[in-house]
């Protein structure tokens, strides 16, 4: 270090005192009259970043000077450039008195060790100016692929939507397919900005945020899933593996044996509907109540009223006793049924054909068949004159 | 019971308090053309309805033809022709459509029906007016045809109710005469009525006297006049020169005096200047020996023998003044 | 009776082979050997369709229906938009829908009905005893109630051929003109129609041949009916309002007595021959109707509006019917006791 910095005209004194200085953070001073100066003497980047640095050479001497500028120390894999302005620079004069800002821009690479990397600006040999790049993290040339989140928990009738970054780390543009291995039924849709895409385009070096949506069918099982999904570019194929935990379903259907939803009914007149009440549902549910909503002075009335357990898949037979008003005239009514668990509730709405008692109608015949009767009377009595 | 083809025993009918045939029993043989004679309301036509089943006898019994007229009066009546009072057709149709009708409501066989109808309008000389609606029928042509419609059913047994009413005399006598030719052409048993008695008198074999719904007397005309005037059977009018002066009147006491004493006189009756006597034997000598010899004068003598229409009369007048 | 009637059949059986067997011959009337009764109905049929008043009567019917089945064939198109699509029942429409010029079809035979029913049987027994005509008929083996049966039957007949073949006729109409063929359910409604109506004029007829029975002069009996047909459709009315204004609840009524009140003033009215058949044809031509009389919240809560199966509309106007039946029967039984009971005597 203290080698590199030497100058052909410097004493040893002074290289000493600048090697001090350097190591305090202090302005570089290689001679008593012209200085080379940078605020970011030591700076910490990623791989791959480009460094801008102003620099100014100043002339605190009585007369012009002309010094070659050059950069040396640099790993080789780093590039460089030196502008004022517009303009590549090589020499530079400075006026007594005067200074010149100079712009170093630094290219990191992407494939880039961990750790510190010094180099130097010298003006010539004049002024000298050390400088030094802590690089983070290790350099890669490859595509990241990663969410923060990538454990989702819902029912099956929940869609899952995740959300991934997805980064280019290479030096250049790339086309990501994107692809996934869910099991079988499941669909998986891949967004980017909102869109519904199968394959997306980034930039070197910049990244997209790819949201991706997991519909499990609505009867799957309870469990945990494993979806792997991937980003396949031509360089690379990068994957993740987002877990699906599906809960149980609730599902709740009450409806006939034969799914017809109208009965007749005789006014005044009990009737009794088989109804079967099923657990669509994945889980088991417990204490399904069932009520009615019924026009007035009807009576609904369910035999059980209440059932305690159902479990997934299975059916429950329940006998809905329905009993019209005696008023009731004939048509149809509306009944509603409704078994209500604590998290599902079915309605099944019962159209009710009303039919009037046939009793005034013997009641008729019998007055008729009386009126008749007394006709044959008659007939007996005085048919033979 | 056979040998009575209408047979009435005990028959009574009343309606309300008044009774309108009593105890009334009739016998009538087959063959035999009855008379029923009567009064208007005197229950002839009471009588004929009961033995047609029309209406039913509060006691007694009906038979015609042997069969009980109350009980079976669909079989009677196919057995029996009857021509009511006045009796009436469809006056839209032609005669030869109301008797095919007739006809048709005793099961007779349309086209049976019509050739016999025709026969009978032949017979019974309508047949040029077969065509012609009833309703231009004249009163006589009506009872002509009247009866056709009670022949078309050839029947056993014929009543007639008043058949001669409102006809003209040469119209009843026709229809008298049509009434006997075909019954005995047939062998009908015929039952008239008729309050006419000279007309029933010529054609009946027997004739029956209905008075207040009782049978007072039965049979041919001279028994009839024997059972009615058993004890005057002769009659005799006699008409006076009636004296004005006083004593003249005290011959004419003296003349009726004379008269009552006489053999075999009944009866006598001075109505104005006739005298009536009635004698159980013929002594008119004697009858106007007396009137001569009390010095009456004597403008004419008339001797009578009581026919159907005196018996009658006089016993409808003798009706008539009882009431 | 029994006996009778097995001894009638008897003889229907021998007669109807005989008209089997028979030669075939033509007579005037084509008919072979039948029971007195069969006759006797079949002369008062041909008797009733050639006599004037009958075809009068008839044009005058067939005029008016056809007339309302004009309006309603005009008027359908208009009656089918505004109405819901569930219920179409095009059909019926042509016996219940007007634009108020003509009333329709039903509503014309229920004021023509009894005027036909009457015309029908004012005349029955009397003209025949003032023709003379009776006693010469029952003095025929012929029962005496044939006579009364055969009248009622065959003016029975009659009406009953006119108004089939009136229902046809519009039933044919509206084929043509709609080009759409009845339901199973139109059509048995109609001939339900048609049914009551026949029942509603033969109690007019019955009605009318009581008279007849009645009175002796046919212009007094017929006088009779139309005083009665008069009594029911003007002046029943006035006066059922009139006790309608009497009885009417206070304001502060409660629900309870206004239906009451509702269903008396009903319950009055429905003494009405002609409010019976209204009521029952109405139902049966319009079948969304549900209920005759007021209605209580209660009861329309929850219903869905939509047509009636037909026995269900059969069932809600039974009382009407019967009603309507009995009637009929009474006005027979009386006409047949008052004439049974009288003794037949020349005019």
């Amino acid at each position: 270090m203290s080698l590199l910095i030497r100058k052909k005209r410097s004493l040893l004194l002074t290289g000493m005192l600048l090697s001090l200085l350097i190591l305090n953070g202090y302005t570089a001073v290689v001679s008593d009259s012209v200085l080379l100066y940078t605020a970011y003497r030591k700076i910490s980047v990623m791989p791959g970043t480009s460094i801008d640095y102003p620099i100014d050479l100043i002339n605190n001497s009585k007369e012009v000077i002309n010094v070659d500028m050059s950069l040396s120390g640099l790993p080789a894999s780093w590039t460089y450039s030196m502008k004022v302005g517009a303009y590549d620079i090589r020499q530079l004069s400075v006026l007594p008195g005067e200074k010149k800002s100079i712009s170093l821009k630094v290219d990191v690479p992407m494939k880039v060790n961990k750790g510190n990397y010094r180099f130097q600006l010298s003006a010539g040999e004049i002024a000298t100016l050390p400088m030094v790049v802590n690089i983070s993290e290790q350099g890669n040339y490859t595509t990241e692929f990663t969410t923060d989140q990538a454990n989702m928990e819902g029912n099956a009738t929940s869609t899952f939507t995740y959300t991934a970054s997805l980064r280019n780390r290479t030096p250049e543009k790339m086309q990501y397919a994107f692809m996934a291995d869910p099991p079988a039924g499941w669909s998986v849709i891949f967004r980017h900005s909102y869109k519904q895409v199968t394959s997306a385009e980034i930039n070197a070096n910049s990244k997209a945020d790819i949201q991706i949506e997991i519909d499990p069918p609505d009867m799957a099982e309870a469990g945990k899933y494993r979806v792997p999904v991937r980003a396949v570019s031509s360089a690379s194929t990068e994957q993740l593996v987002l877990e699906v935990v599906i809960t149980g379903t609730f599902g709740i259907e009450l409806t006939t044996p034969s799914g017809l939803l109208s009965t007749s009914l005789i006014a005044g007149k009990k009737k009794n509907v088989e109804m079967v009440v099923k657990n669509t549902g994945s889980s088991e549910l417990k204490n399904i109540e069932l009520s009615a909503a019924h026009p007035v002075n009807w009576t609904v009335t369910f035999d059980p009223k209440k059932i305690d357990k159902l479990e997934a898949g299975k059916n429950a037979t329940v006998i809905a006793t329905i009993e019209a008003s005696k008023k009731a005239i004939a048509g149809d009514y509306v009944t509603t049924m409704e078994a209500r668990a604590p998290e599902v509730n079915s309605k099944a709405v019962f159209r009710i054909t009303v039919k009037t008692s046939m009793i005034w109608g013997w009641v008729g015949i019998l007055i008729i068949a009386l009126a008749l009767g007394s006709v044959y009377y008659l007939f007996r009595k005085y048919g033979r004159r | 019971m056979d040998r009575y083809i209408i047979e009435l025993i005990d028959l009574t009918k009343v309606y309300g308090t008044f009774t309108a045939v009593d105890k009334l029993n009739l016998a009538i043989p087959r063959g035999e053309i009855y008379g029923l004679l009567g009064p208007n309301g005197a229950g002839k036509s009471t009588a004929i309805l009961m033995m047609l089943g029309l209406t039913e006898p509060i006691s007694g019994t009906v038979n015609v033809c042997g069969i009980n007229s109350t009980t079976n009066p669909i079989e009677v009546r196919r057995k029996v022709g009857y021509l009511p009072e006045d009796v009436g057709f469809y006056e839209d149709y032609t005669g030869l459509e109301n008797l095919v009708y007739t006809a048709r409501l005793n099961s007779i066989p349309p086209v049976e029906a019509e050739e016999k109808a025709m026969s009978l309008l032949e017979r019974v000389g309508l047949k040029d007016e077969a065509g012609k609606k009833a309703g231009k029928y004249s009163r006589g042509m009506r009872q002509r045809l009247g009866l056709a419609d009670v022949l078309i059913k050839s029947p056993e047994v014929i009543i007639l109710d008043e058949p001669t009413l409102g006809i003209d005399p040469k119209g009843v006598q026709e229809l008298l005469d049509l009434i006997v030719r075909l019954s005995k052409e047939e062998g009908h048993t015929v039952l008239l009525s008729s309050h006419h008695l000279h007309q029933v008198q010529e054609i009946c074999d027997r004739v029956g006297l209905i008075v207040n719904g009782k049978l007072i007397a039965e049979g041919n005309i001279a028994s009839l006049s024997q059972q009615l005037f058993a004890d005057e059977p002769l009659s005799l009018e006699a008409g006076l020169k009636m004296p004005t002066q006083n004593n003249d009147v005290s011959r004419v006491e003296n003349l009726i005096e004379t008269l009552r004493n006489l053999e075999g006189v009944m009866k006598v009756n001075l109505q104005g200047n006739e005298l009536h006597i009635g004698c159980s034997q013929d002594n008119t000598e004697k009858i106007v020996e007396a009137i001569i010899k009390n010095g009456v004068g004597l403008s004419y003598l008339n001797k009578k023998e009581y026919g159907l229409n005196e018996i009658y009369n006089r016993y409808f007048e003798e009706v008539n003044n009882s009431r | 009776m029994a006996g009778n009637l097995q001894n009638l059949f008897a003889r229907l059986k021998e007669k109807g082979s005989q008209s089997l067997k028979g030669n075939g011959s033509a007579g005037k009337r084509e008919s072979e050997v039948l029971s007195p009764f069969r006759v006797i109905v079949s002369k008062e049929i041909s008797d009733h369709i050639r006599s004037w008043r009958f075809i009068i009567l008839l044009a005058v019917i067939a005029m008016a229906c056809l007339g309302s089945v004009y309006v309603a064939v005009a008027n359908i198109g208009e009656a089918l938009k505004s109405d819901d699509p569930e219920n179409p029942f095009i059909f019926l429409k042509l016996f219940t829908v007007s634009d108020g010029t003509l009333p329709p079809f039903f509503v014309f035979v229920s004021f023509l009905g009894p005027l036909l029913g009457i015309s029908m049987g004012f005349d029955a027994i009397n003209s025949e005893q003032i023709k003379g005509t009776l006693s010469r008929v029952l003095a025929q083996p012929v029962h005496r109630d044939n006579l009364l049966n055969a009248k009622f039957t065959a003016a029975l007949y009659v009406i009953s051929v006119m108004f089939f073949a009136l229902g046809f006729l519009v039933m044919g109409v509206g084929l043509i003109v709609t080009g759409l063929p009845p339901t199973a359910g139109e059509f048995l409604r109609v001939v339900f129609f048609i049914i009551i109506s026949i029942f509603y004029v033969s109690f007019w007829l019955n009605l009318s041949i009581l008279f007849s029975v009645k009175f002796r002069q046919p212009a007094t009996s017929a006088l009779a009916g139309i005083a009665t047909w008069l009594f029911f459709t003007v002046f029943y009315g006035i006066i059922v309002s009139v006790v309608a204004k009497a009885a009417a609840p206070s304001e502060t009524a409660t629900t309870q007595q206004v239906v009451s009140y509702q269903e008396f003033i009903l319950n009055l009215l429905r003494v009405l021959p002609s409010q019976l058949f209204s009521d029952a044809t109405s139902t049966l031509l319009v079948p969304t109707v549900r209920s005759l009389g007021p209605l209580t919240m209660e009861q329309v809560v929850g219903t869905i509006p939509g047509p009636l199966p037909l026995g269900q509309s059969l069932l809600l106007v039974w009382p009407q019917i019967t009603g309507l039946i009995a009637a009929t029967i009474l006005c027979f039984i009386l006409s047949y006791l008052s004439f049974m009971r009288r003794e037949v005597r020349s005019r």
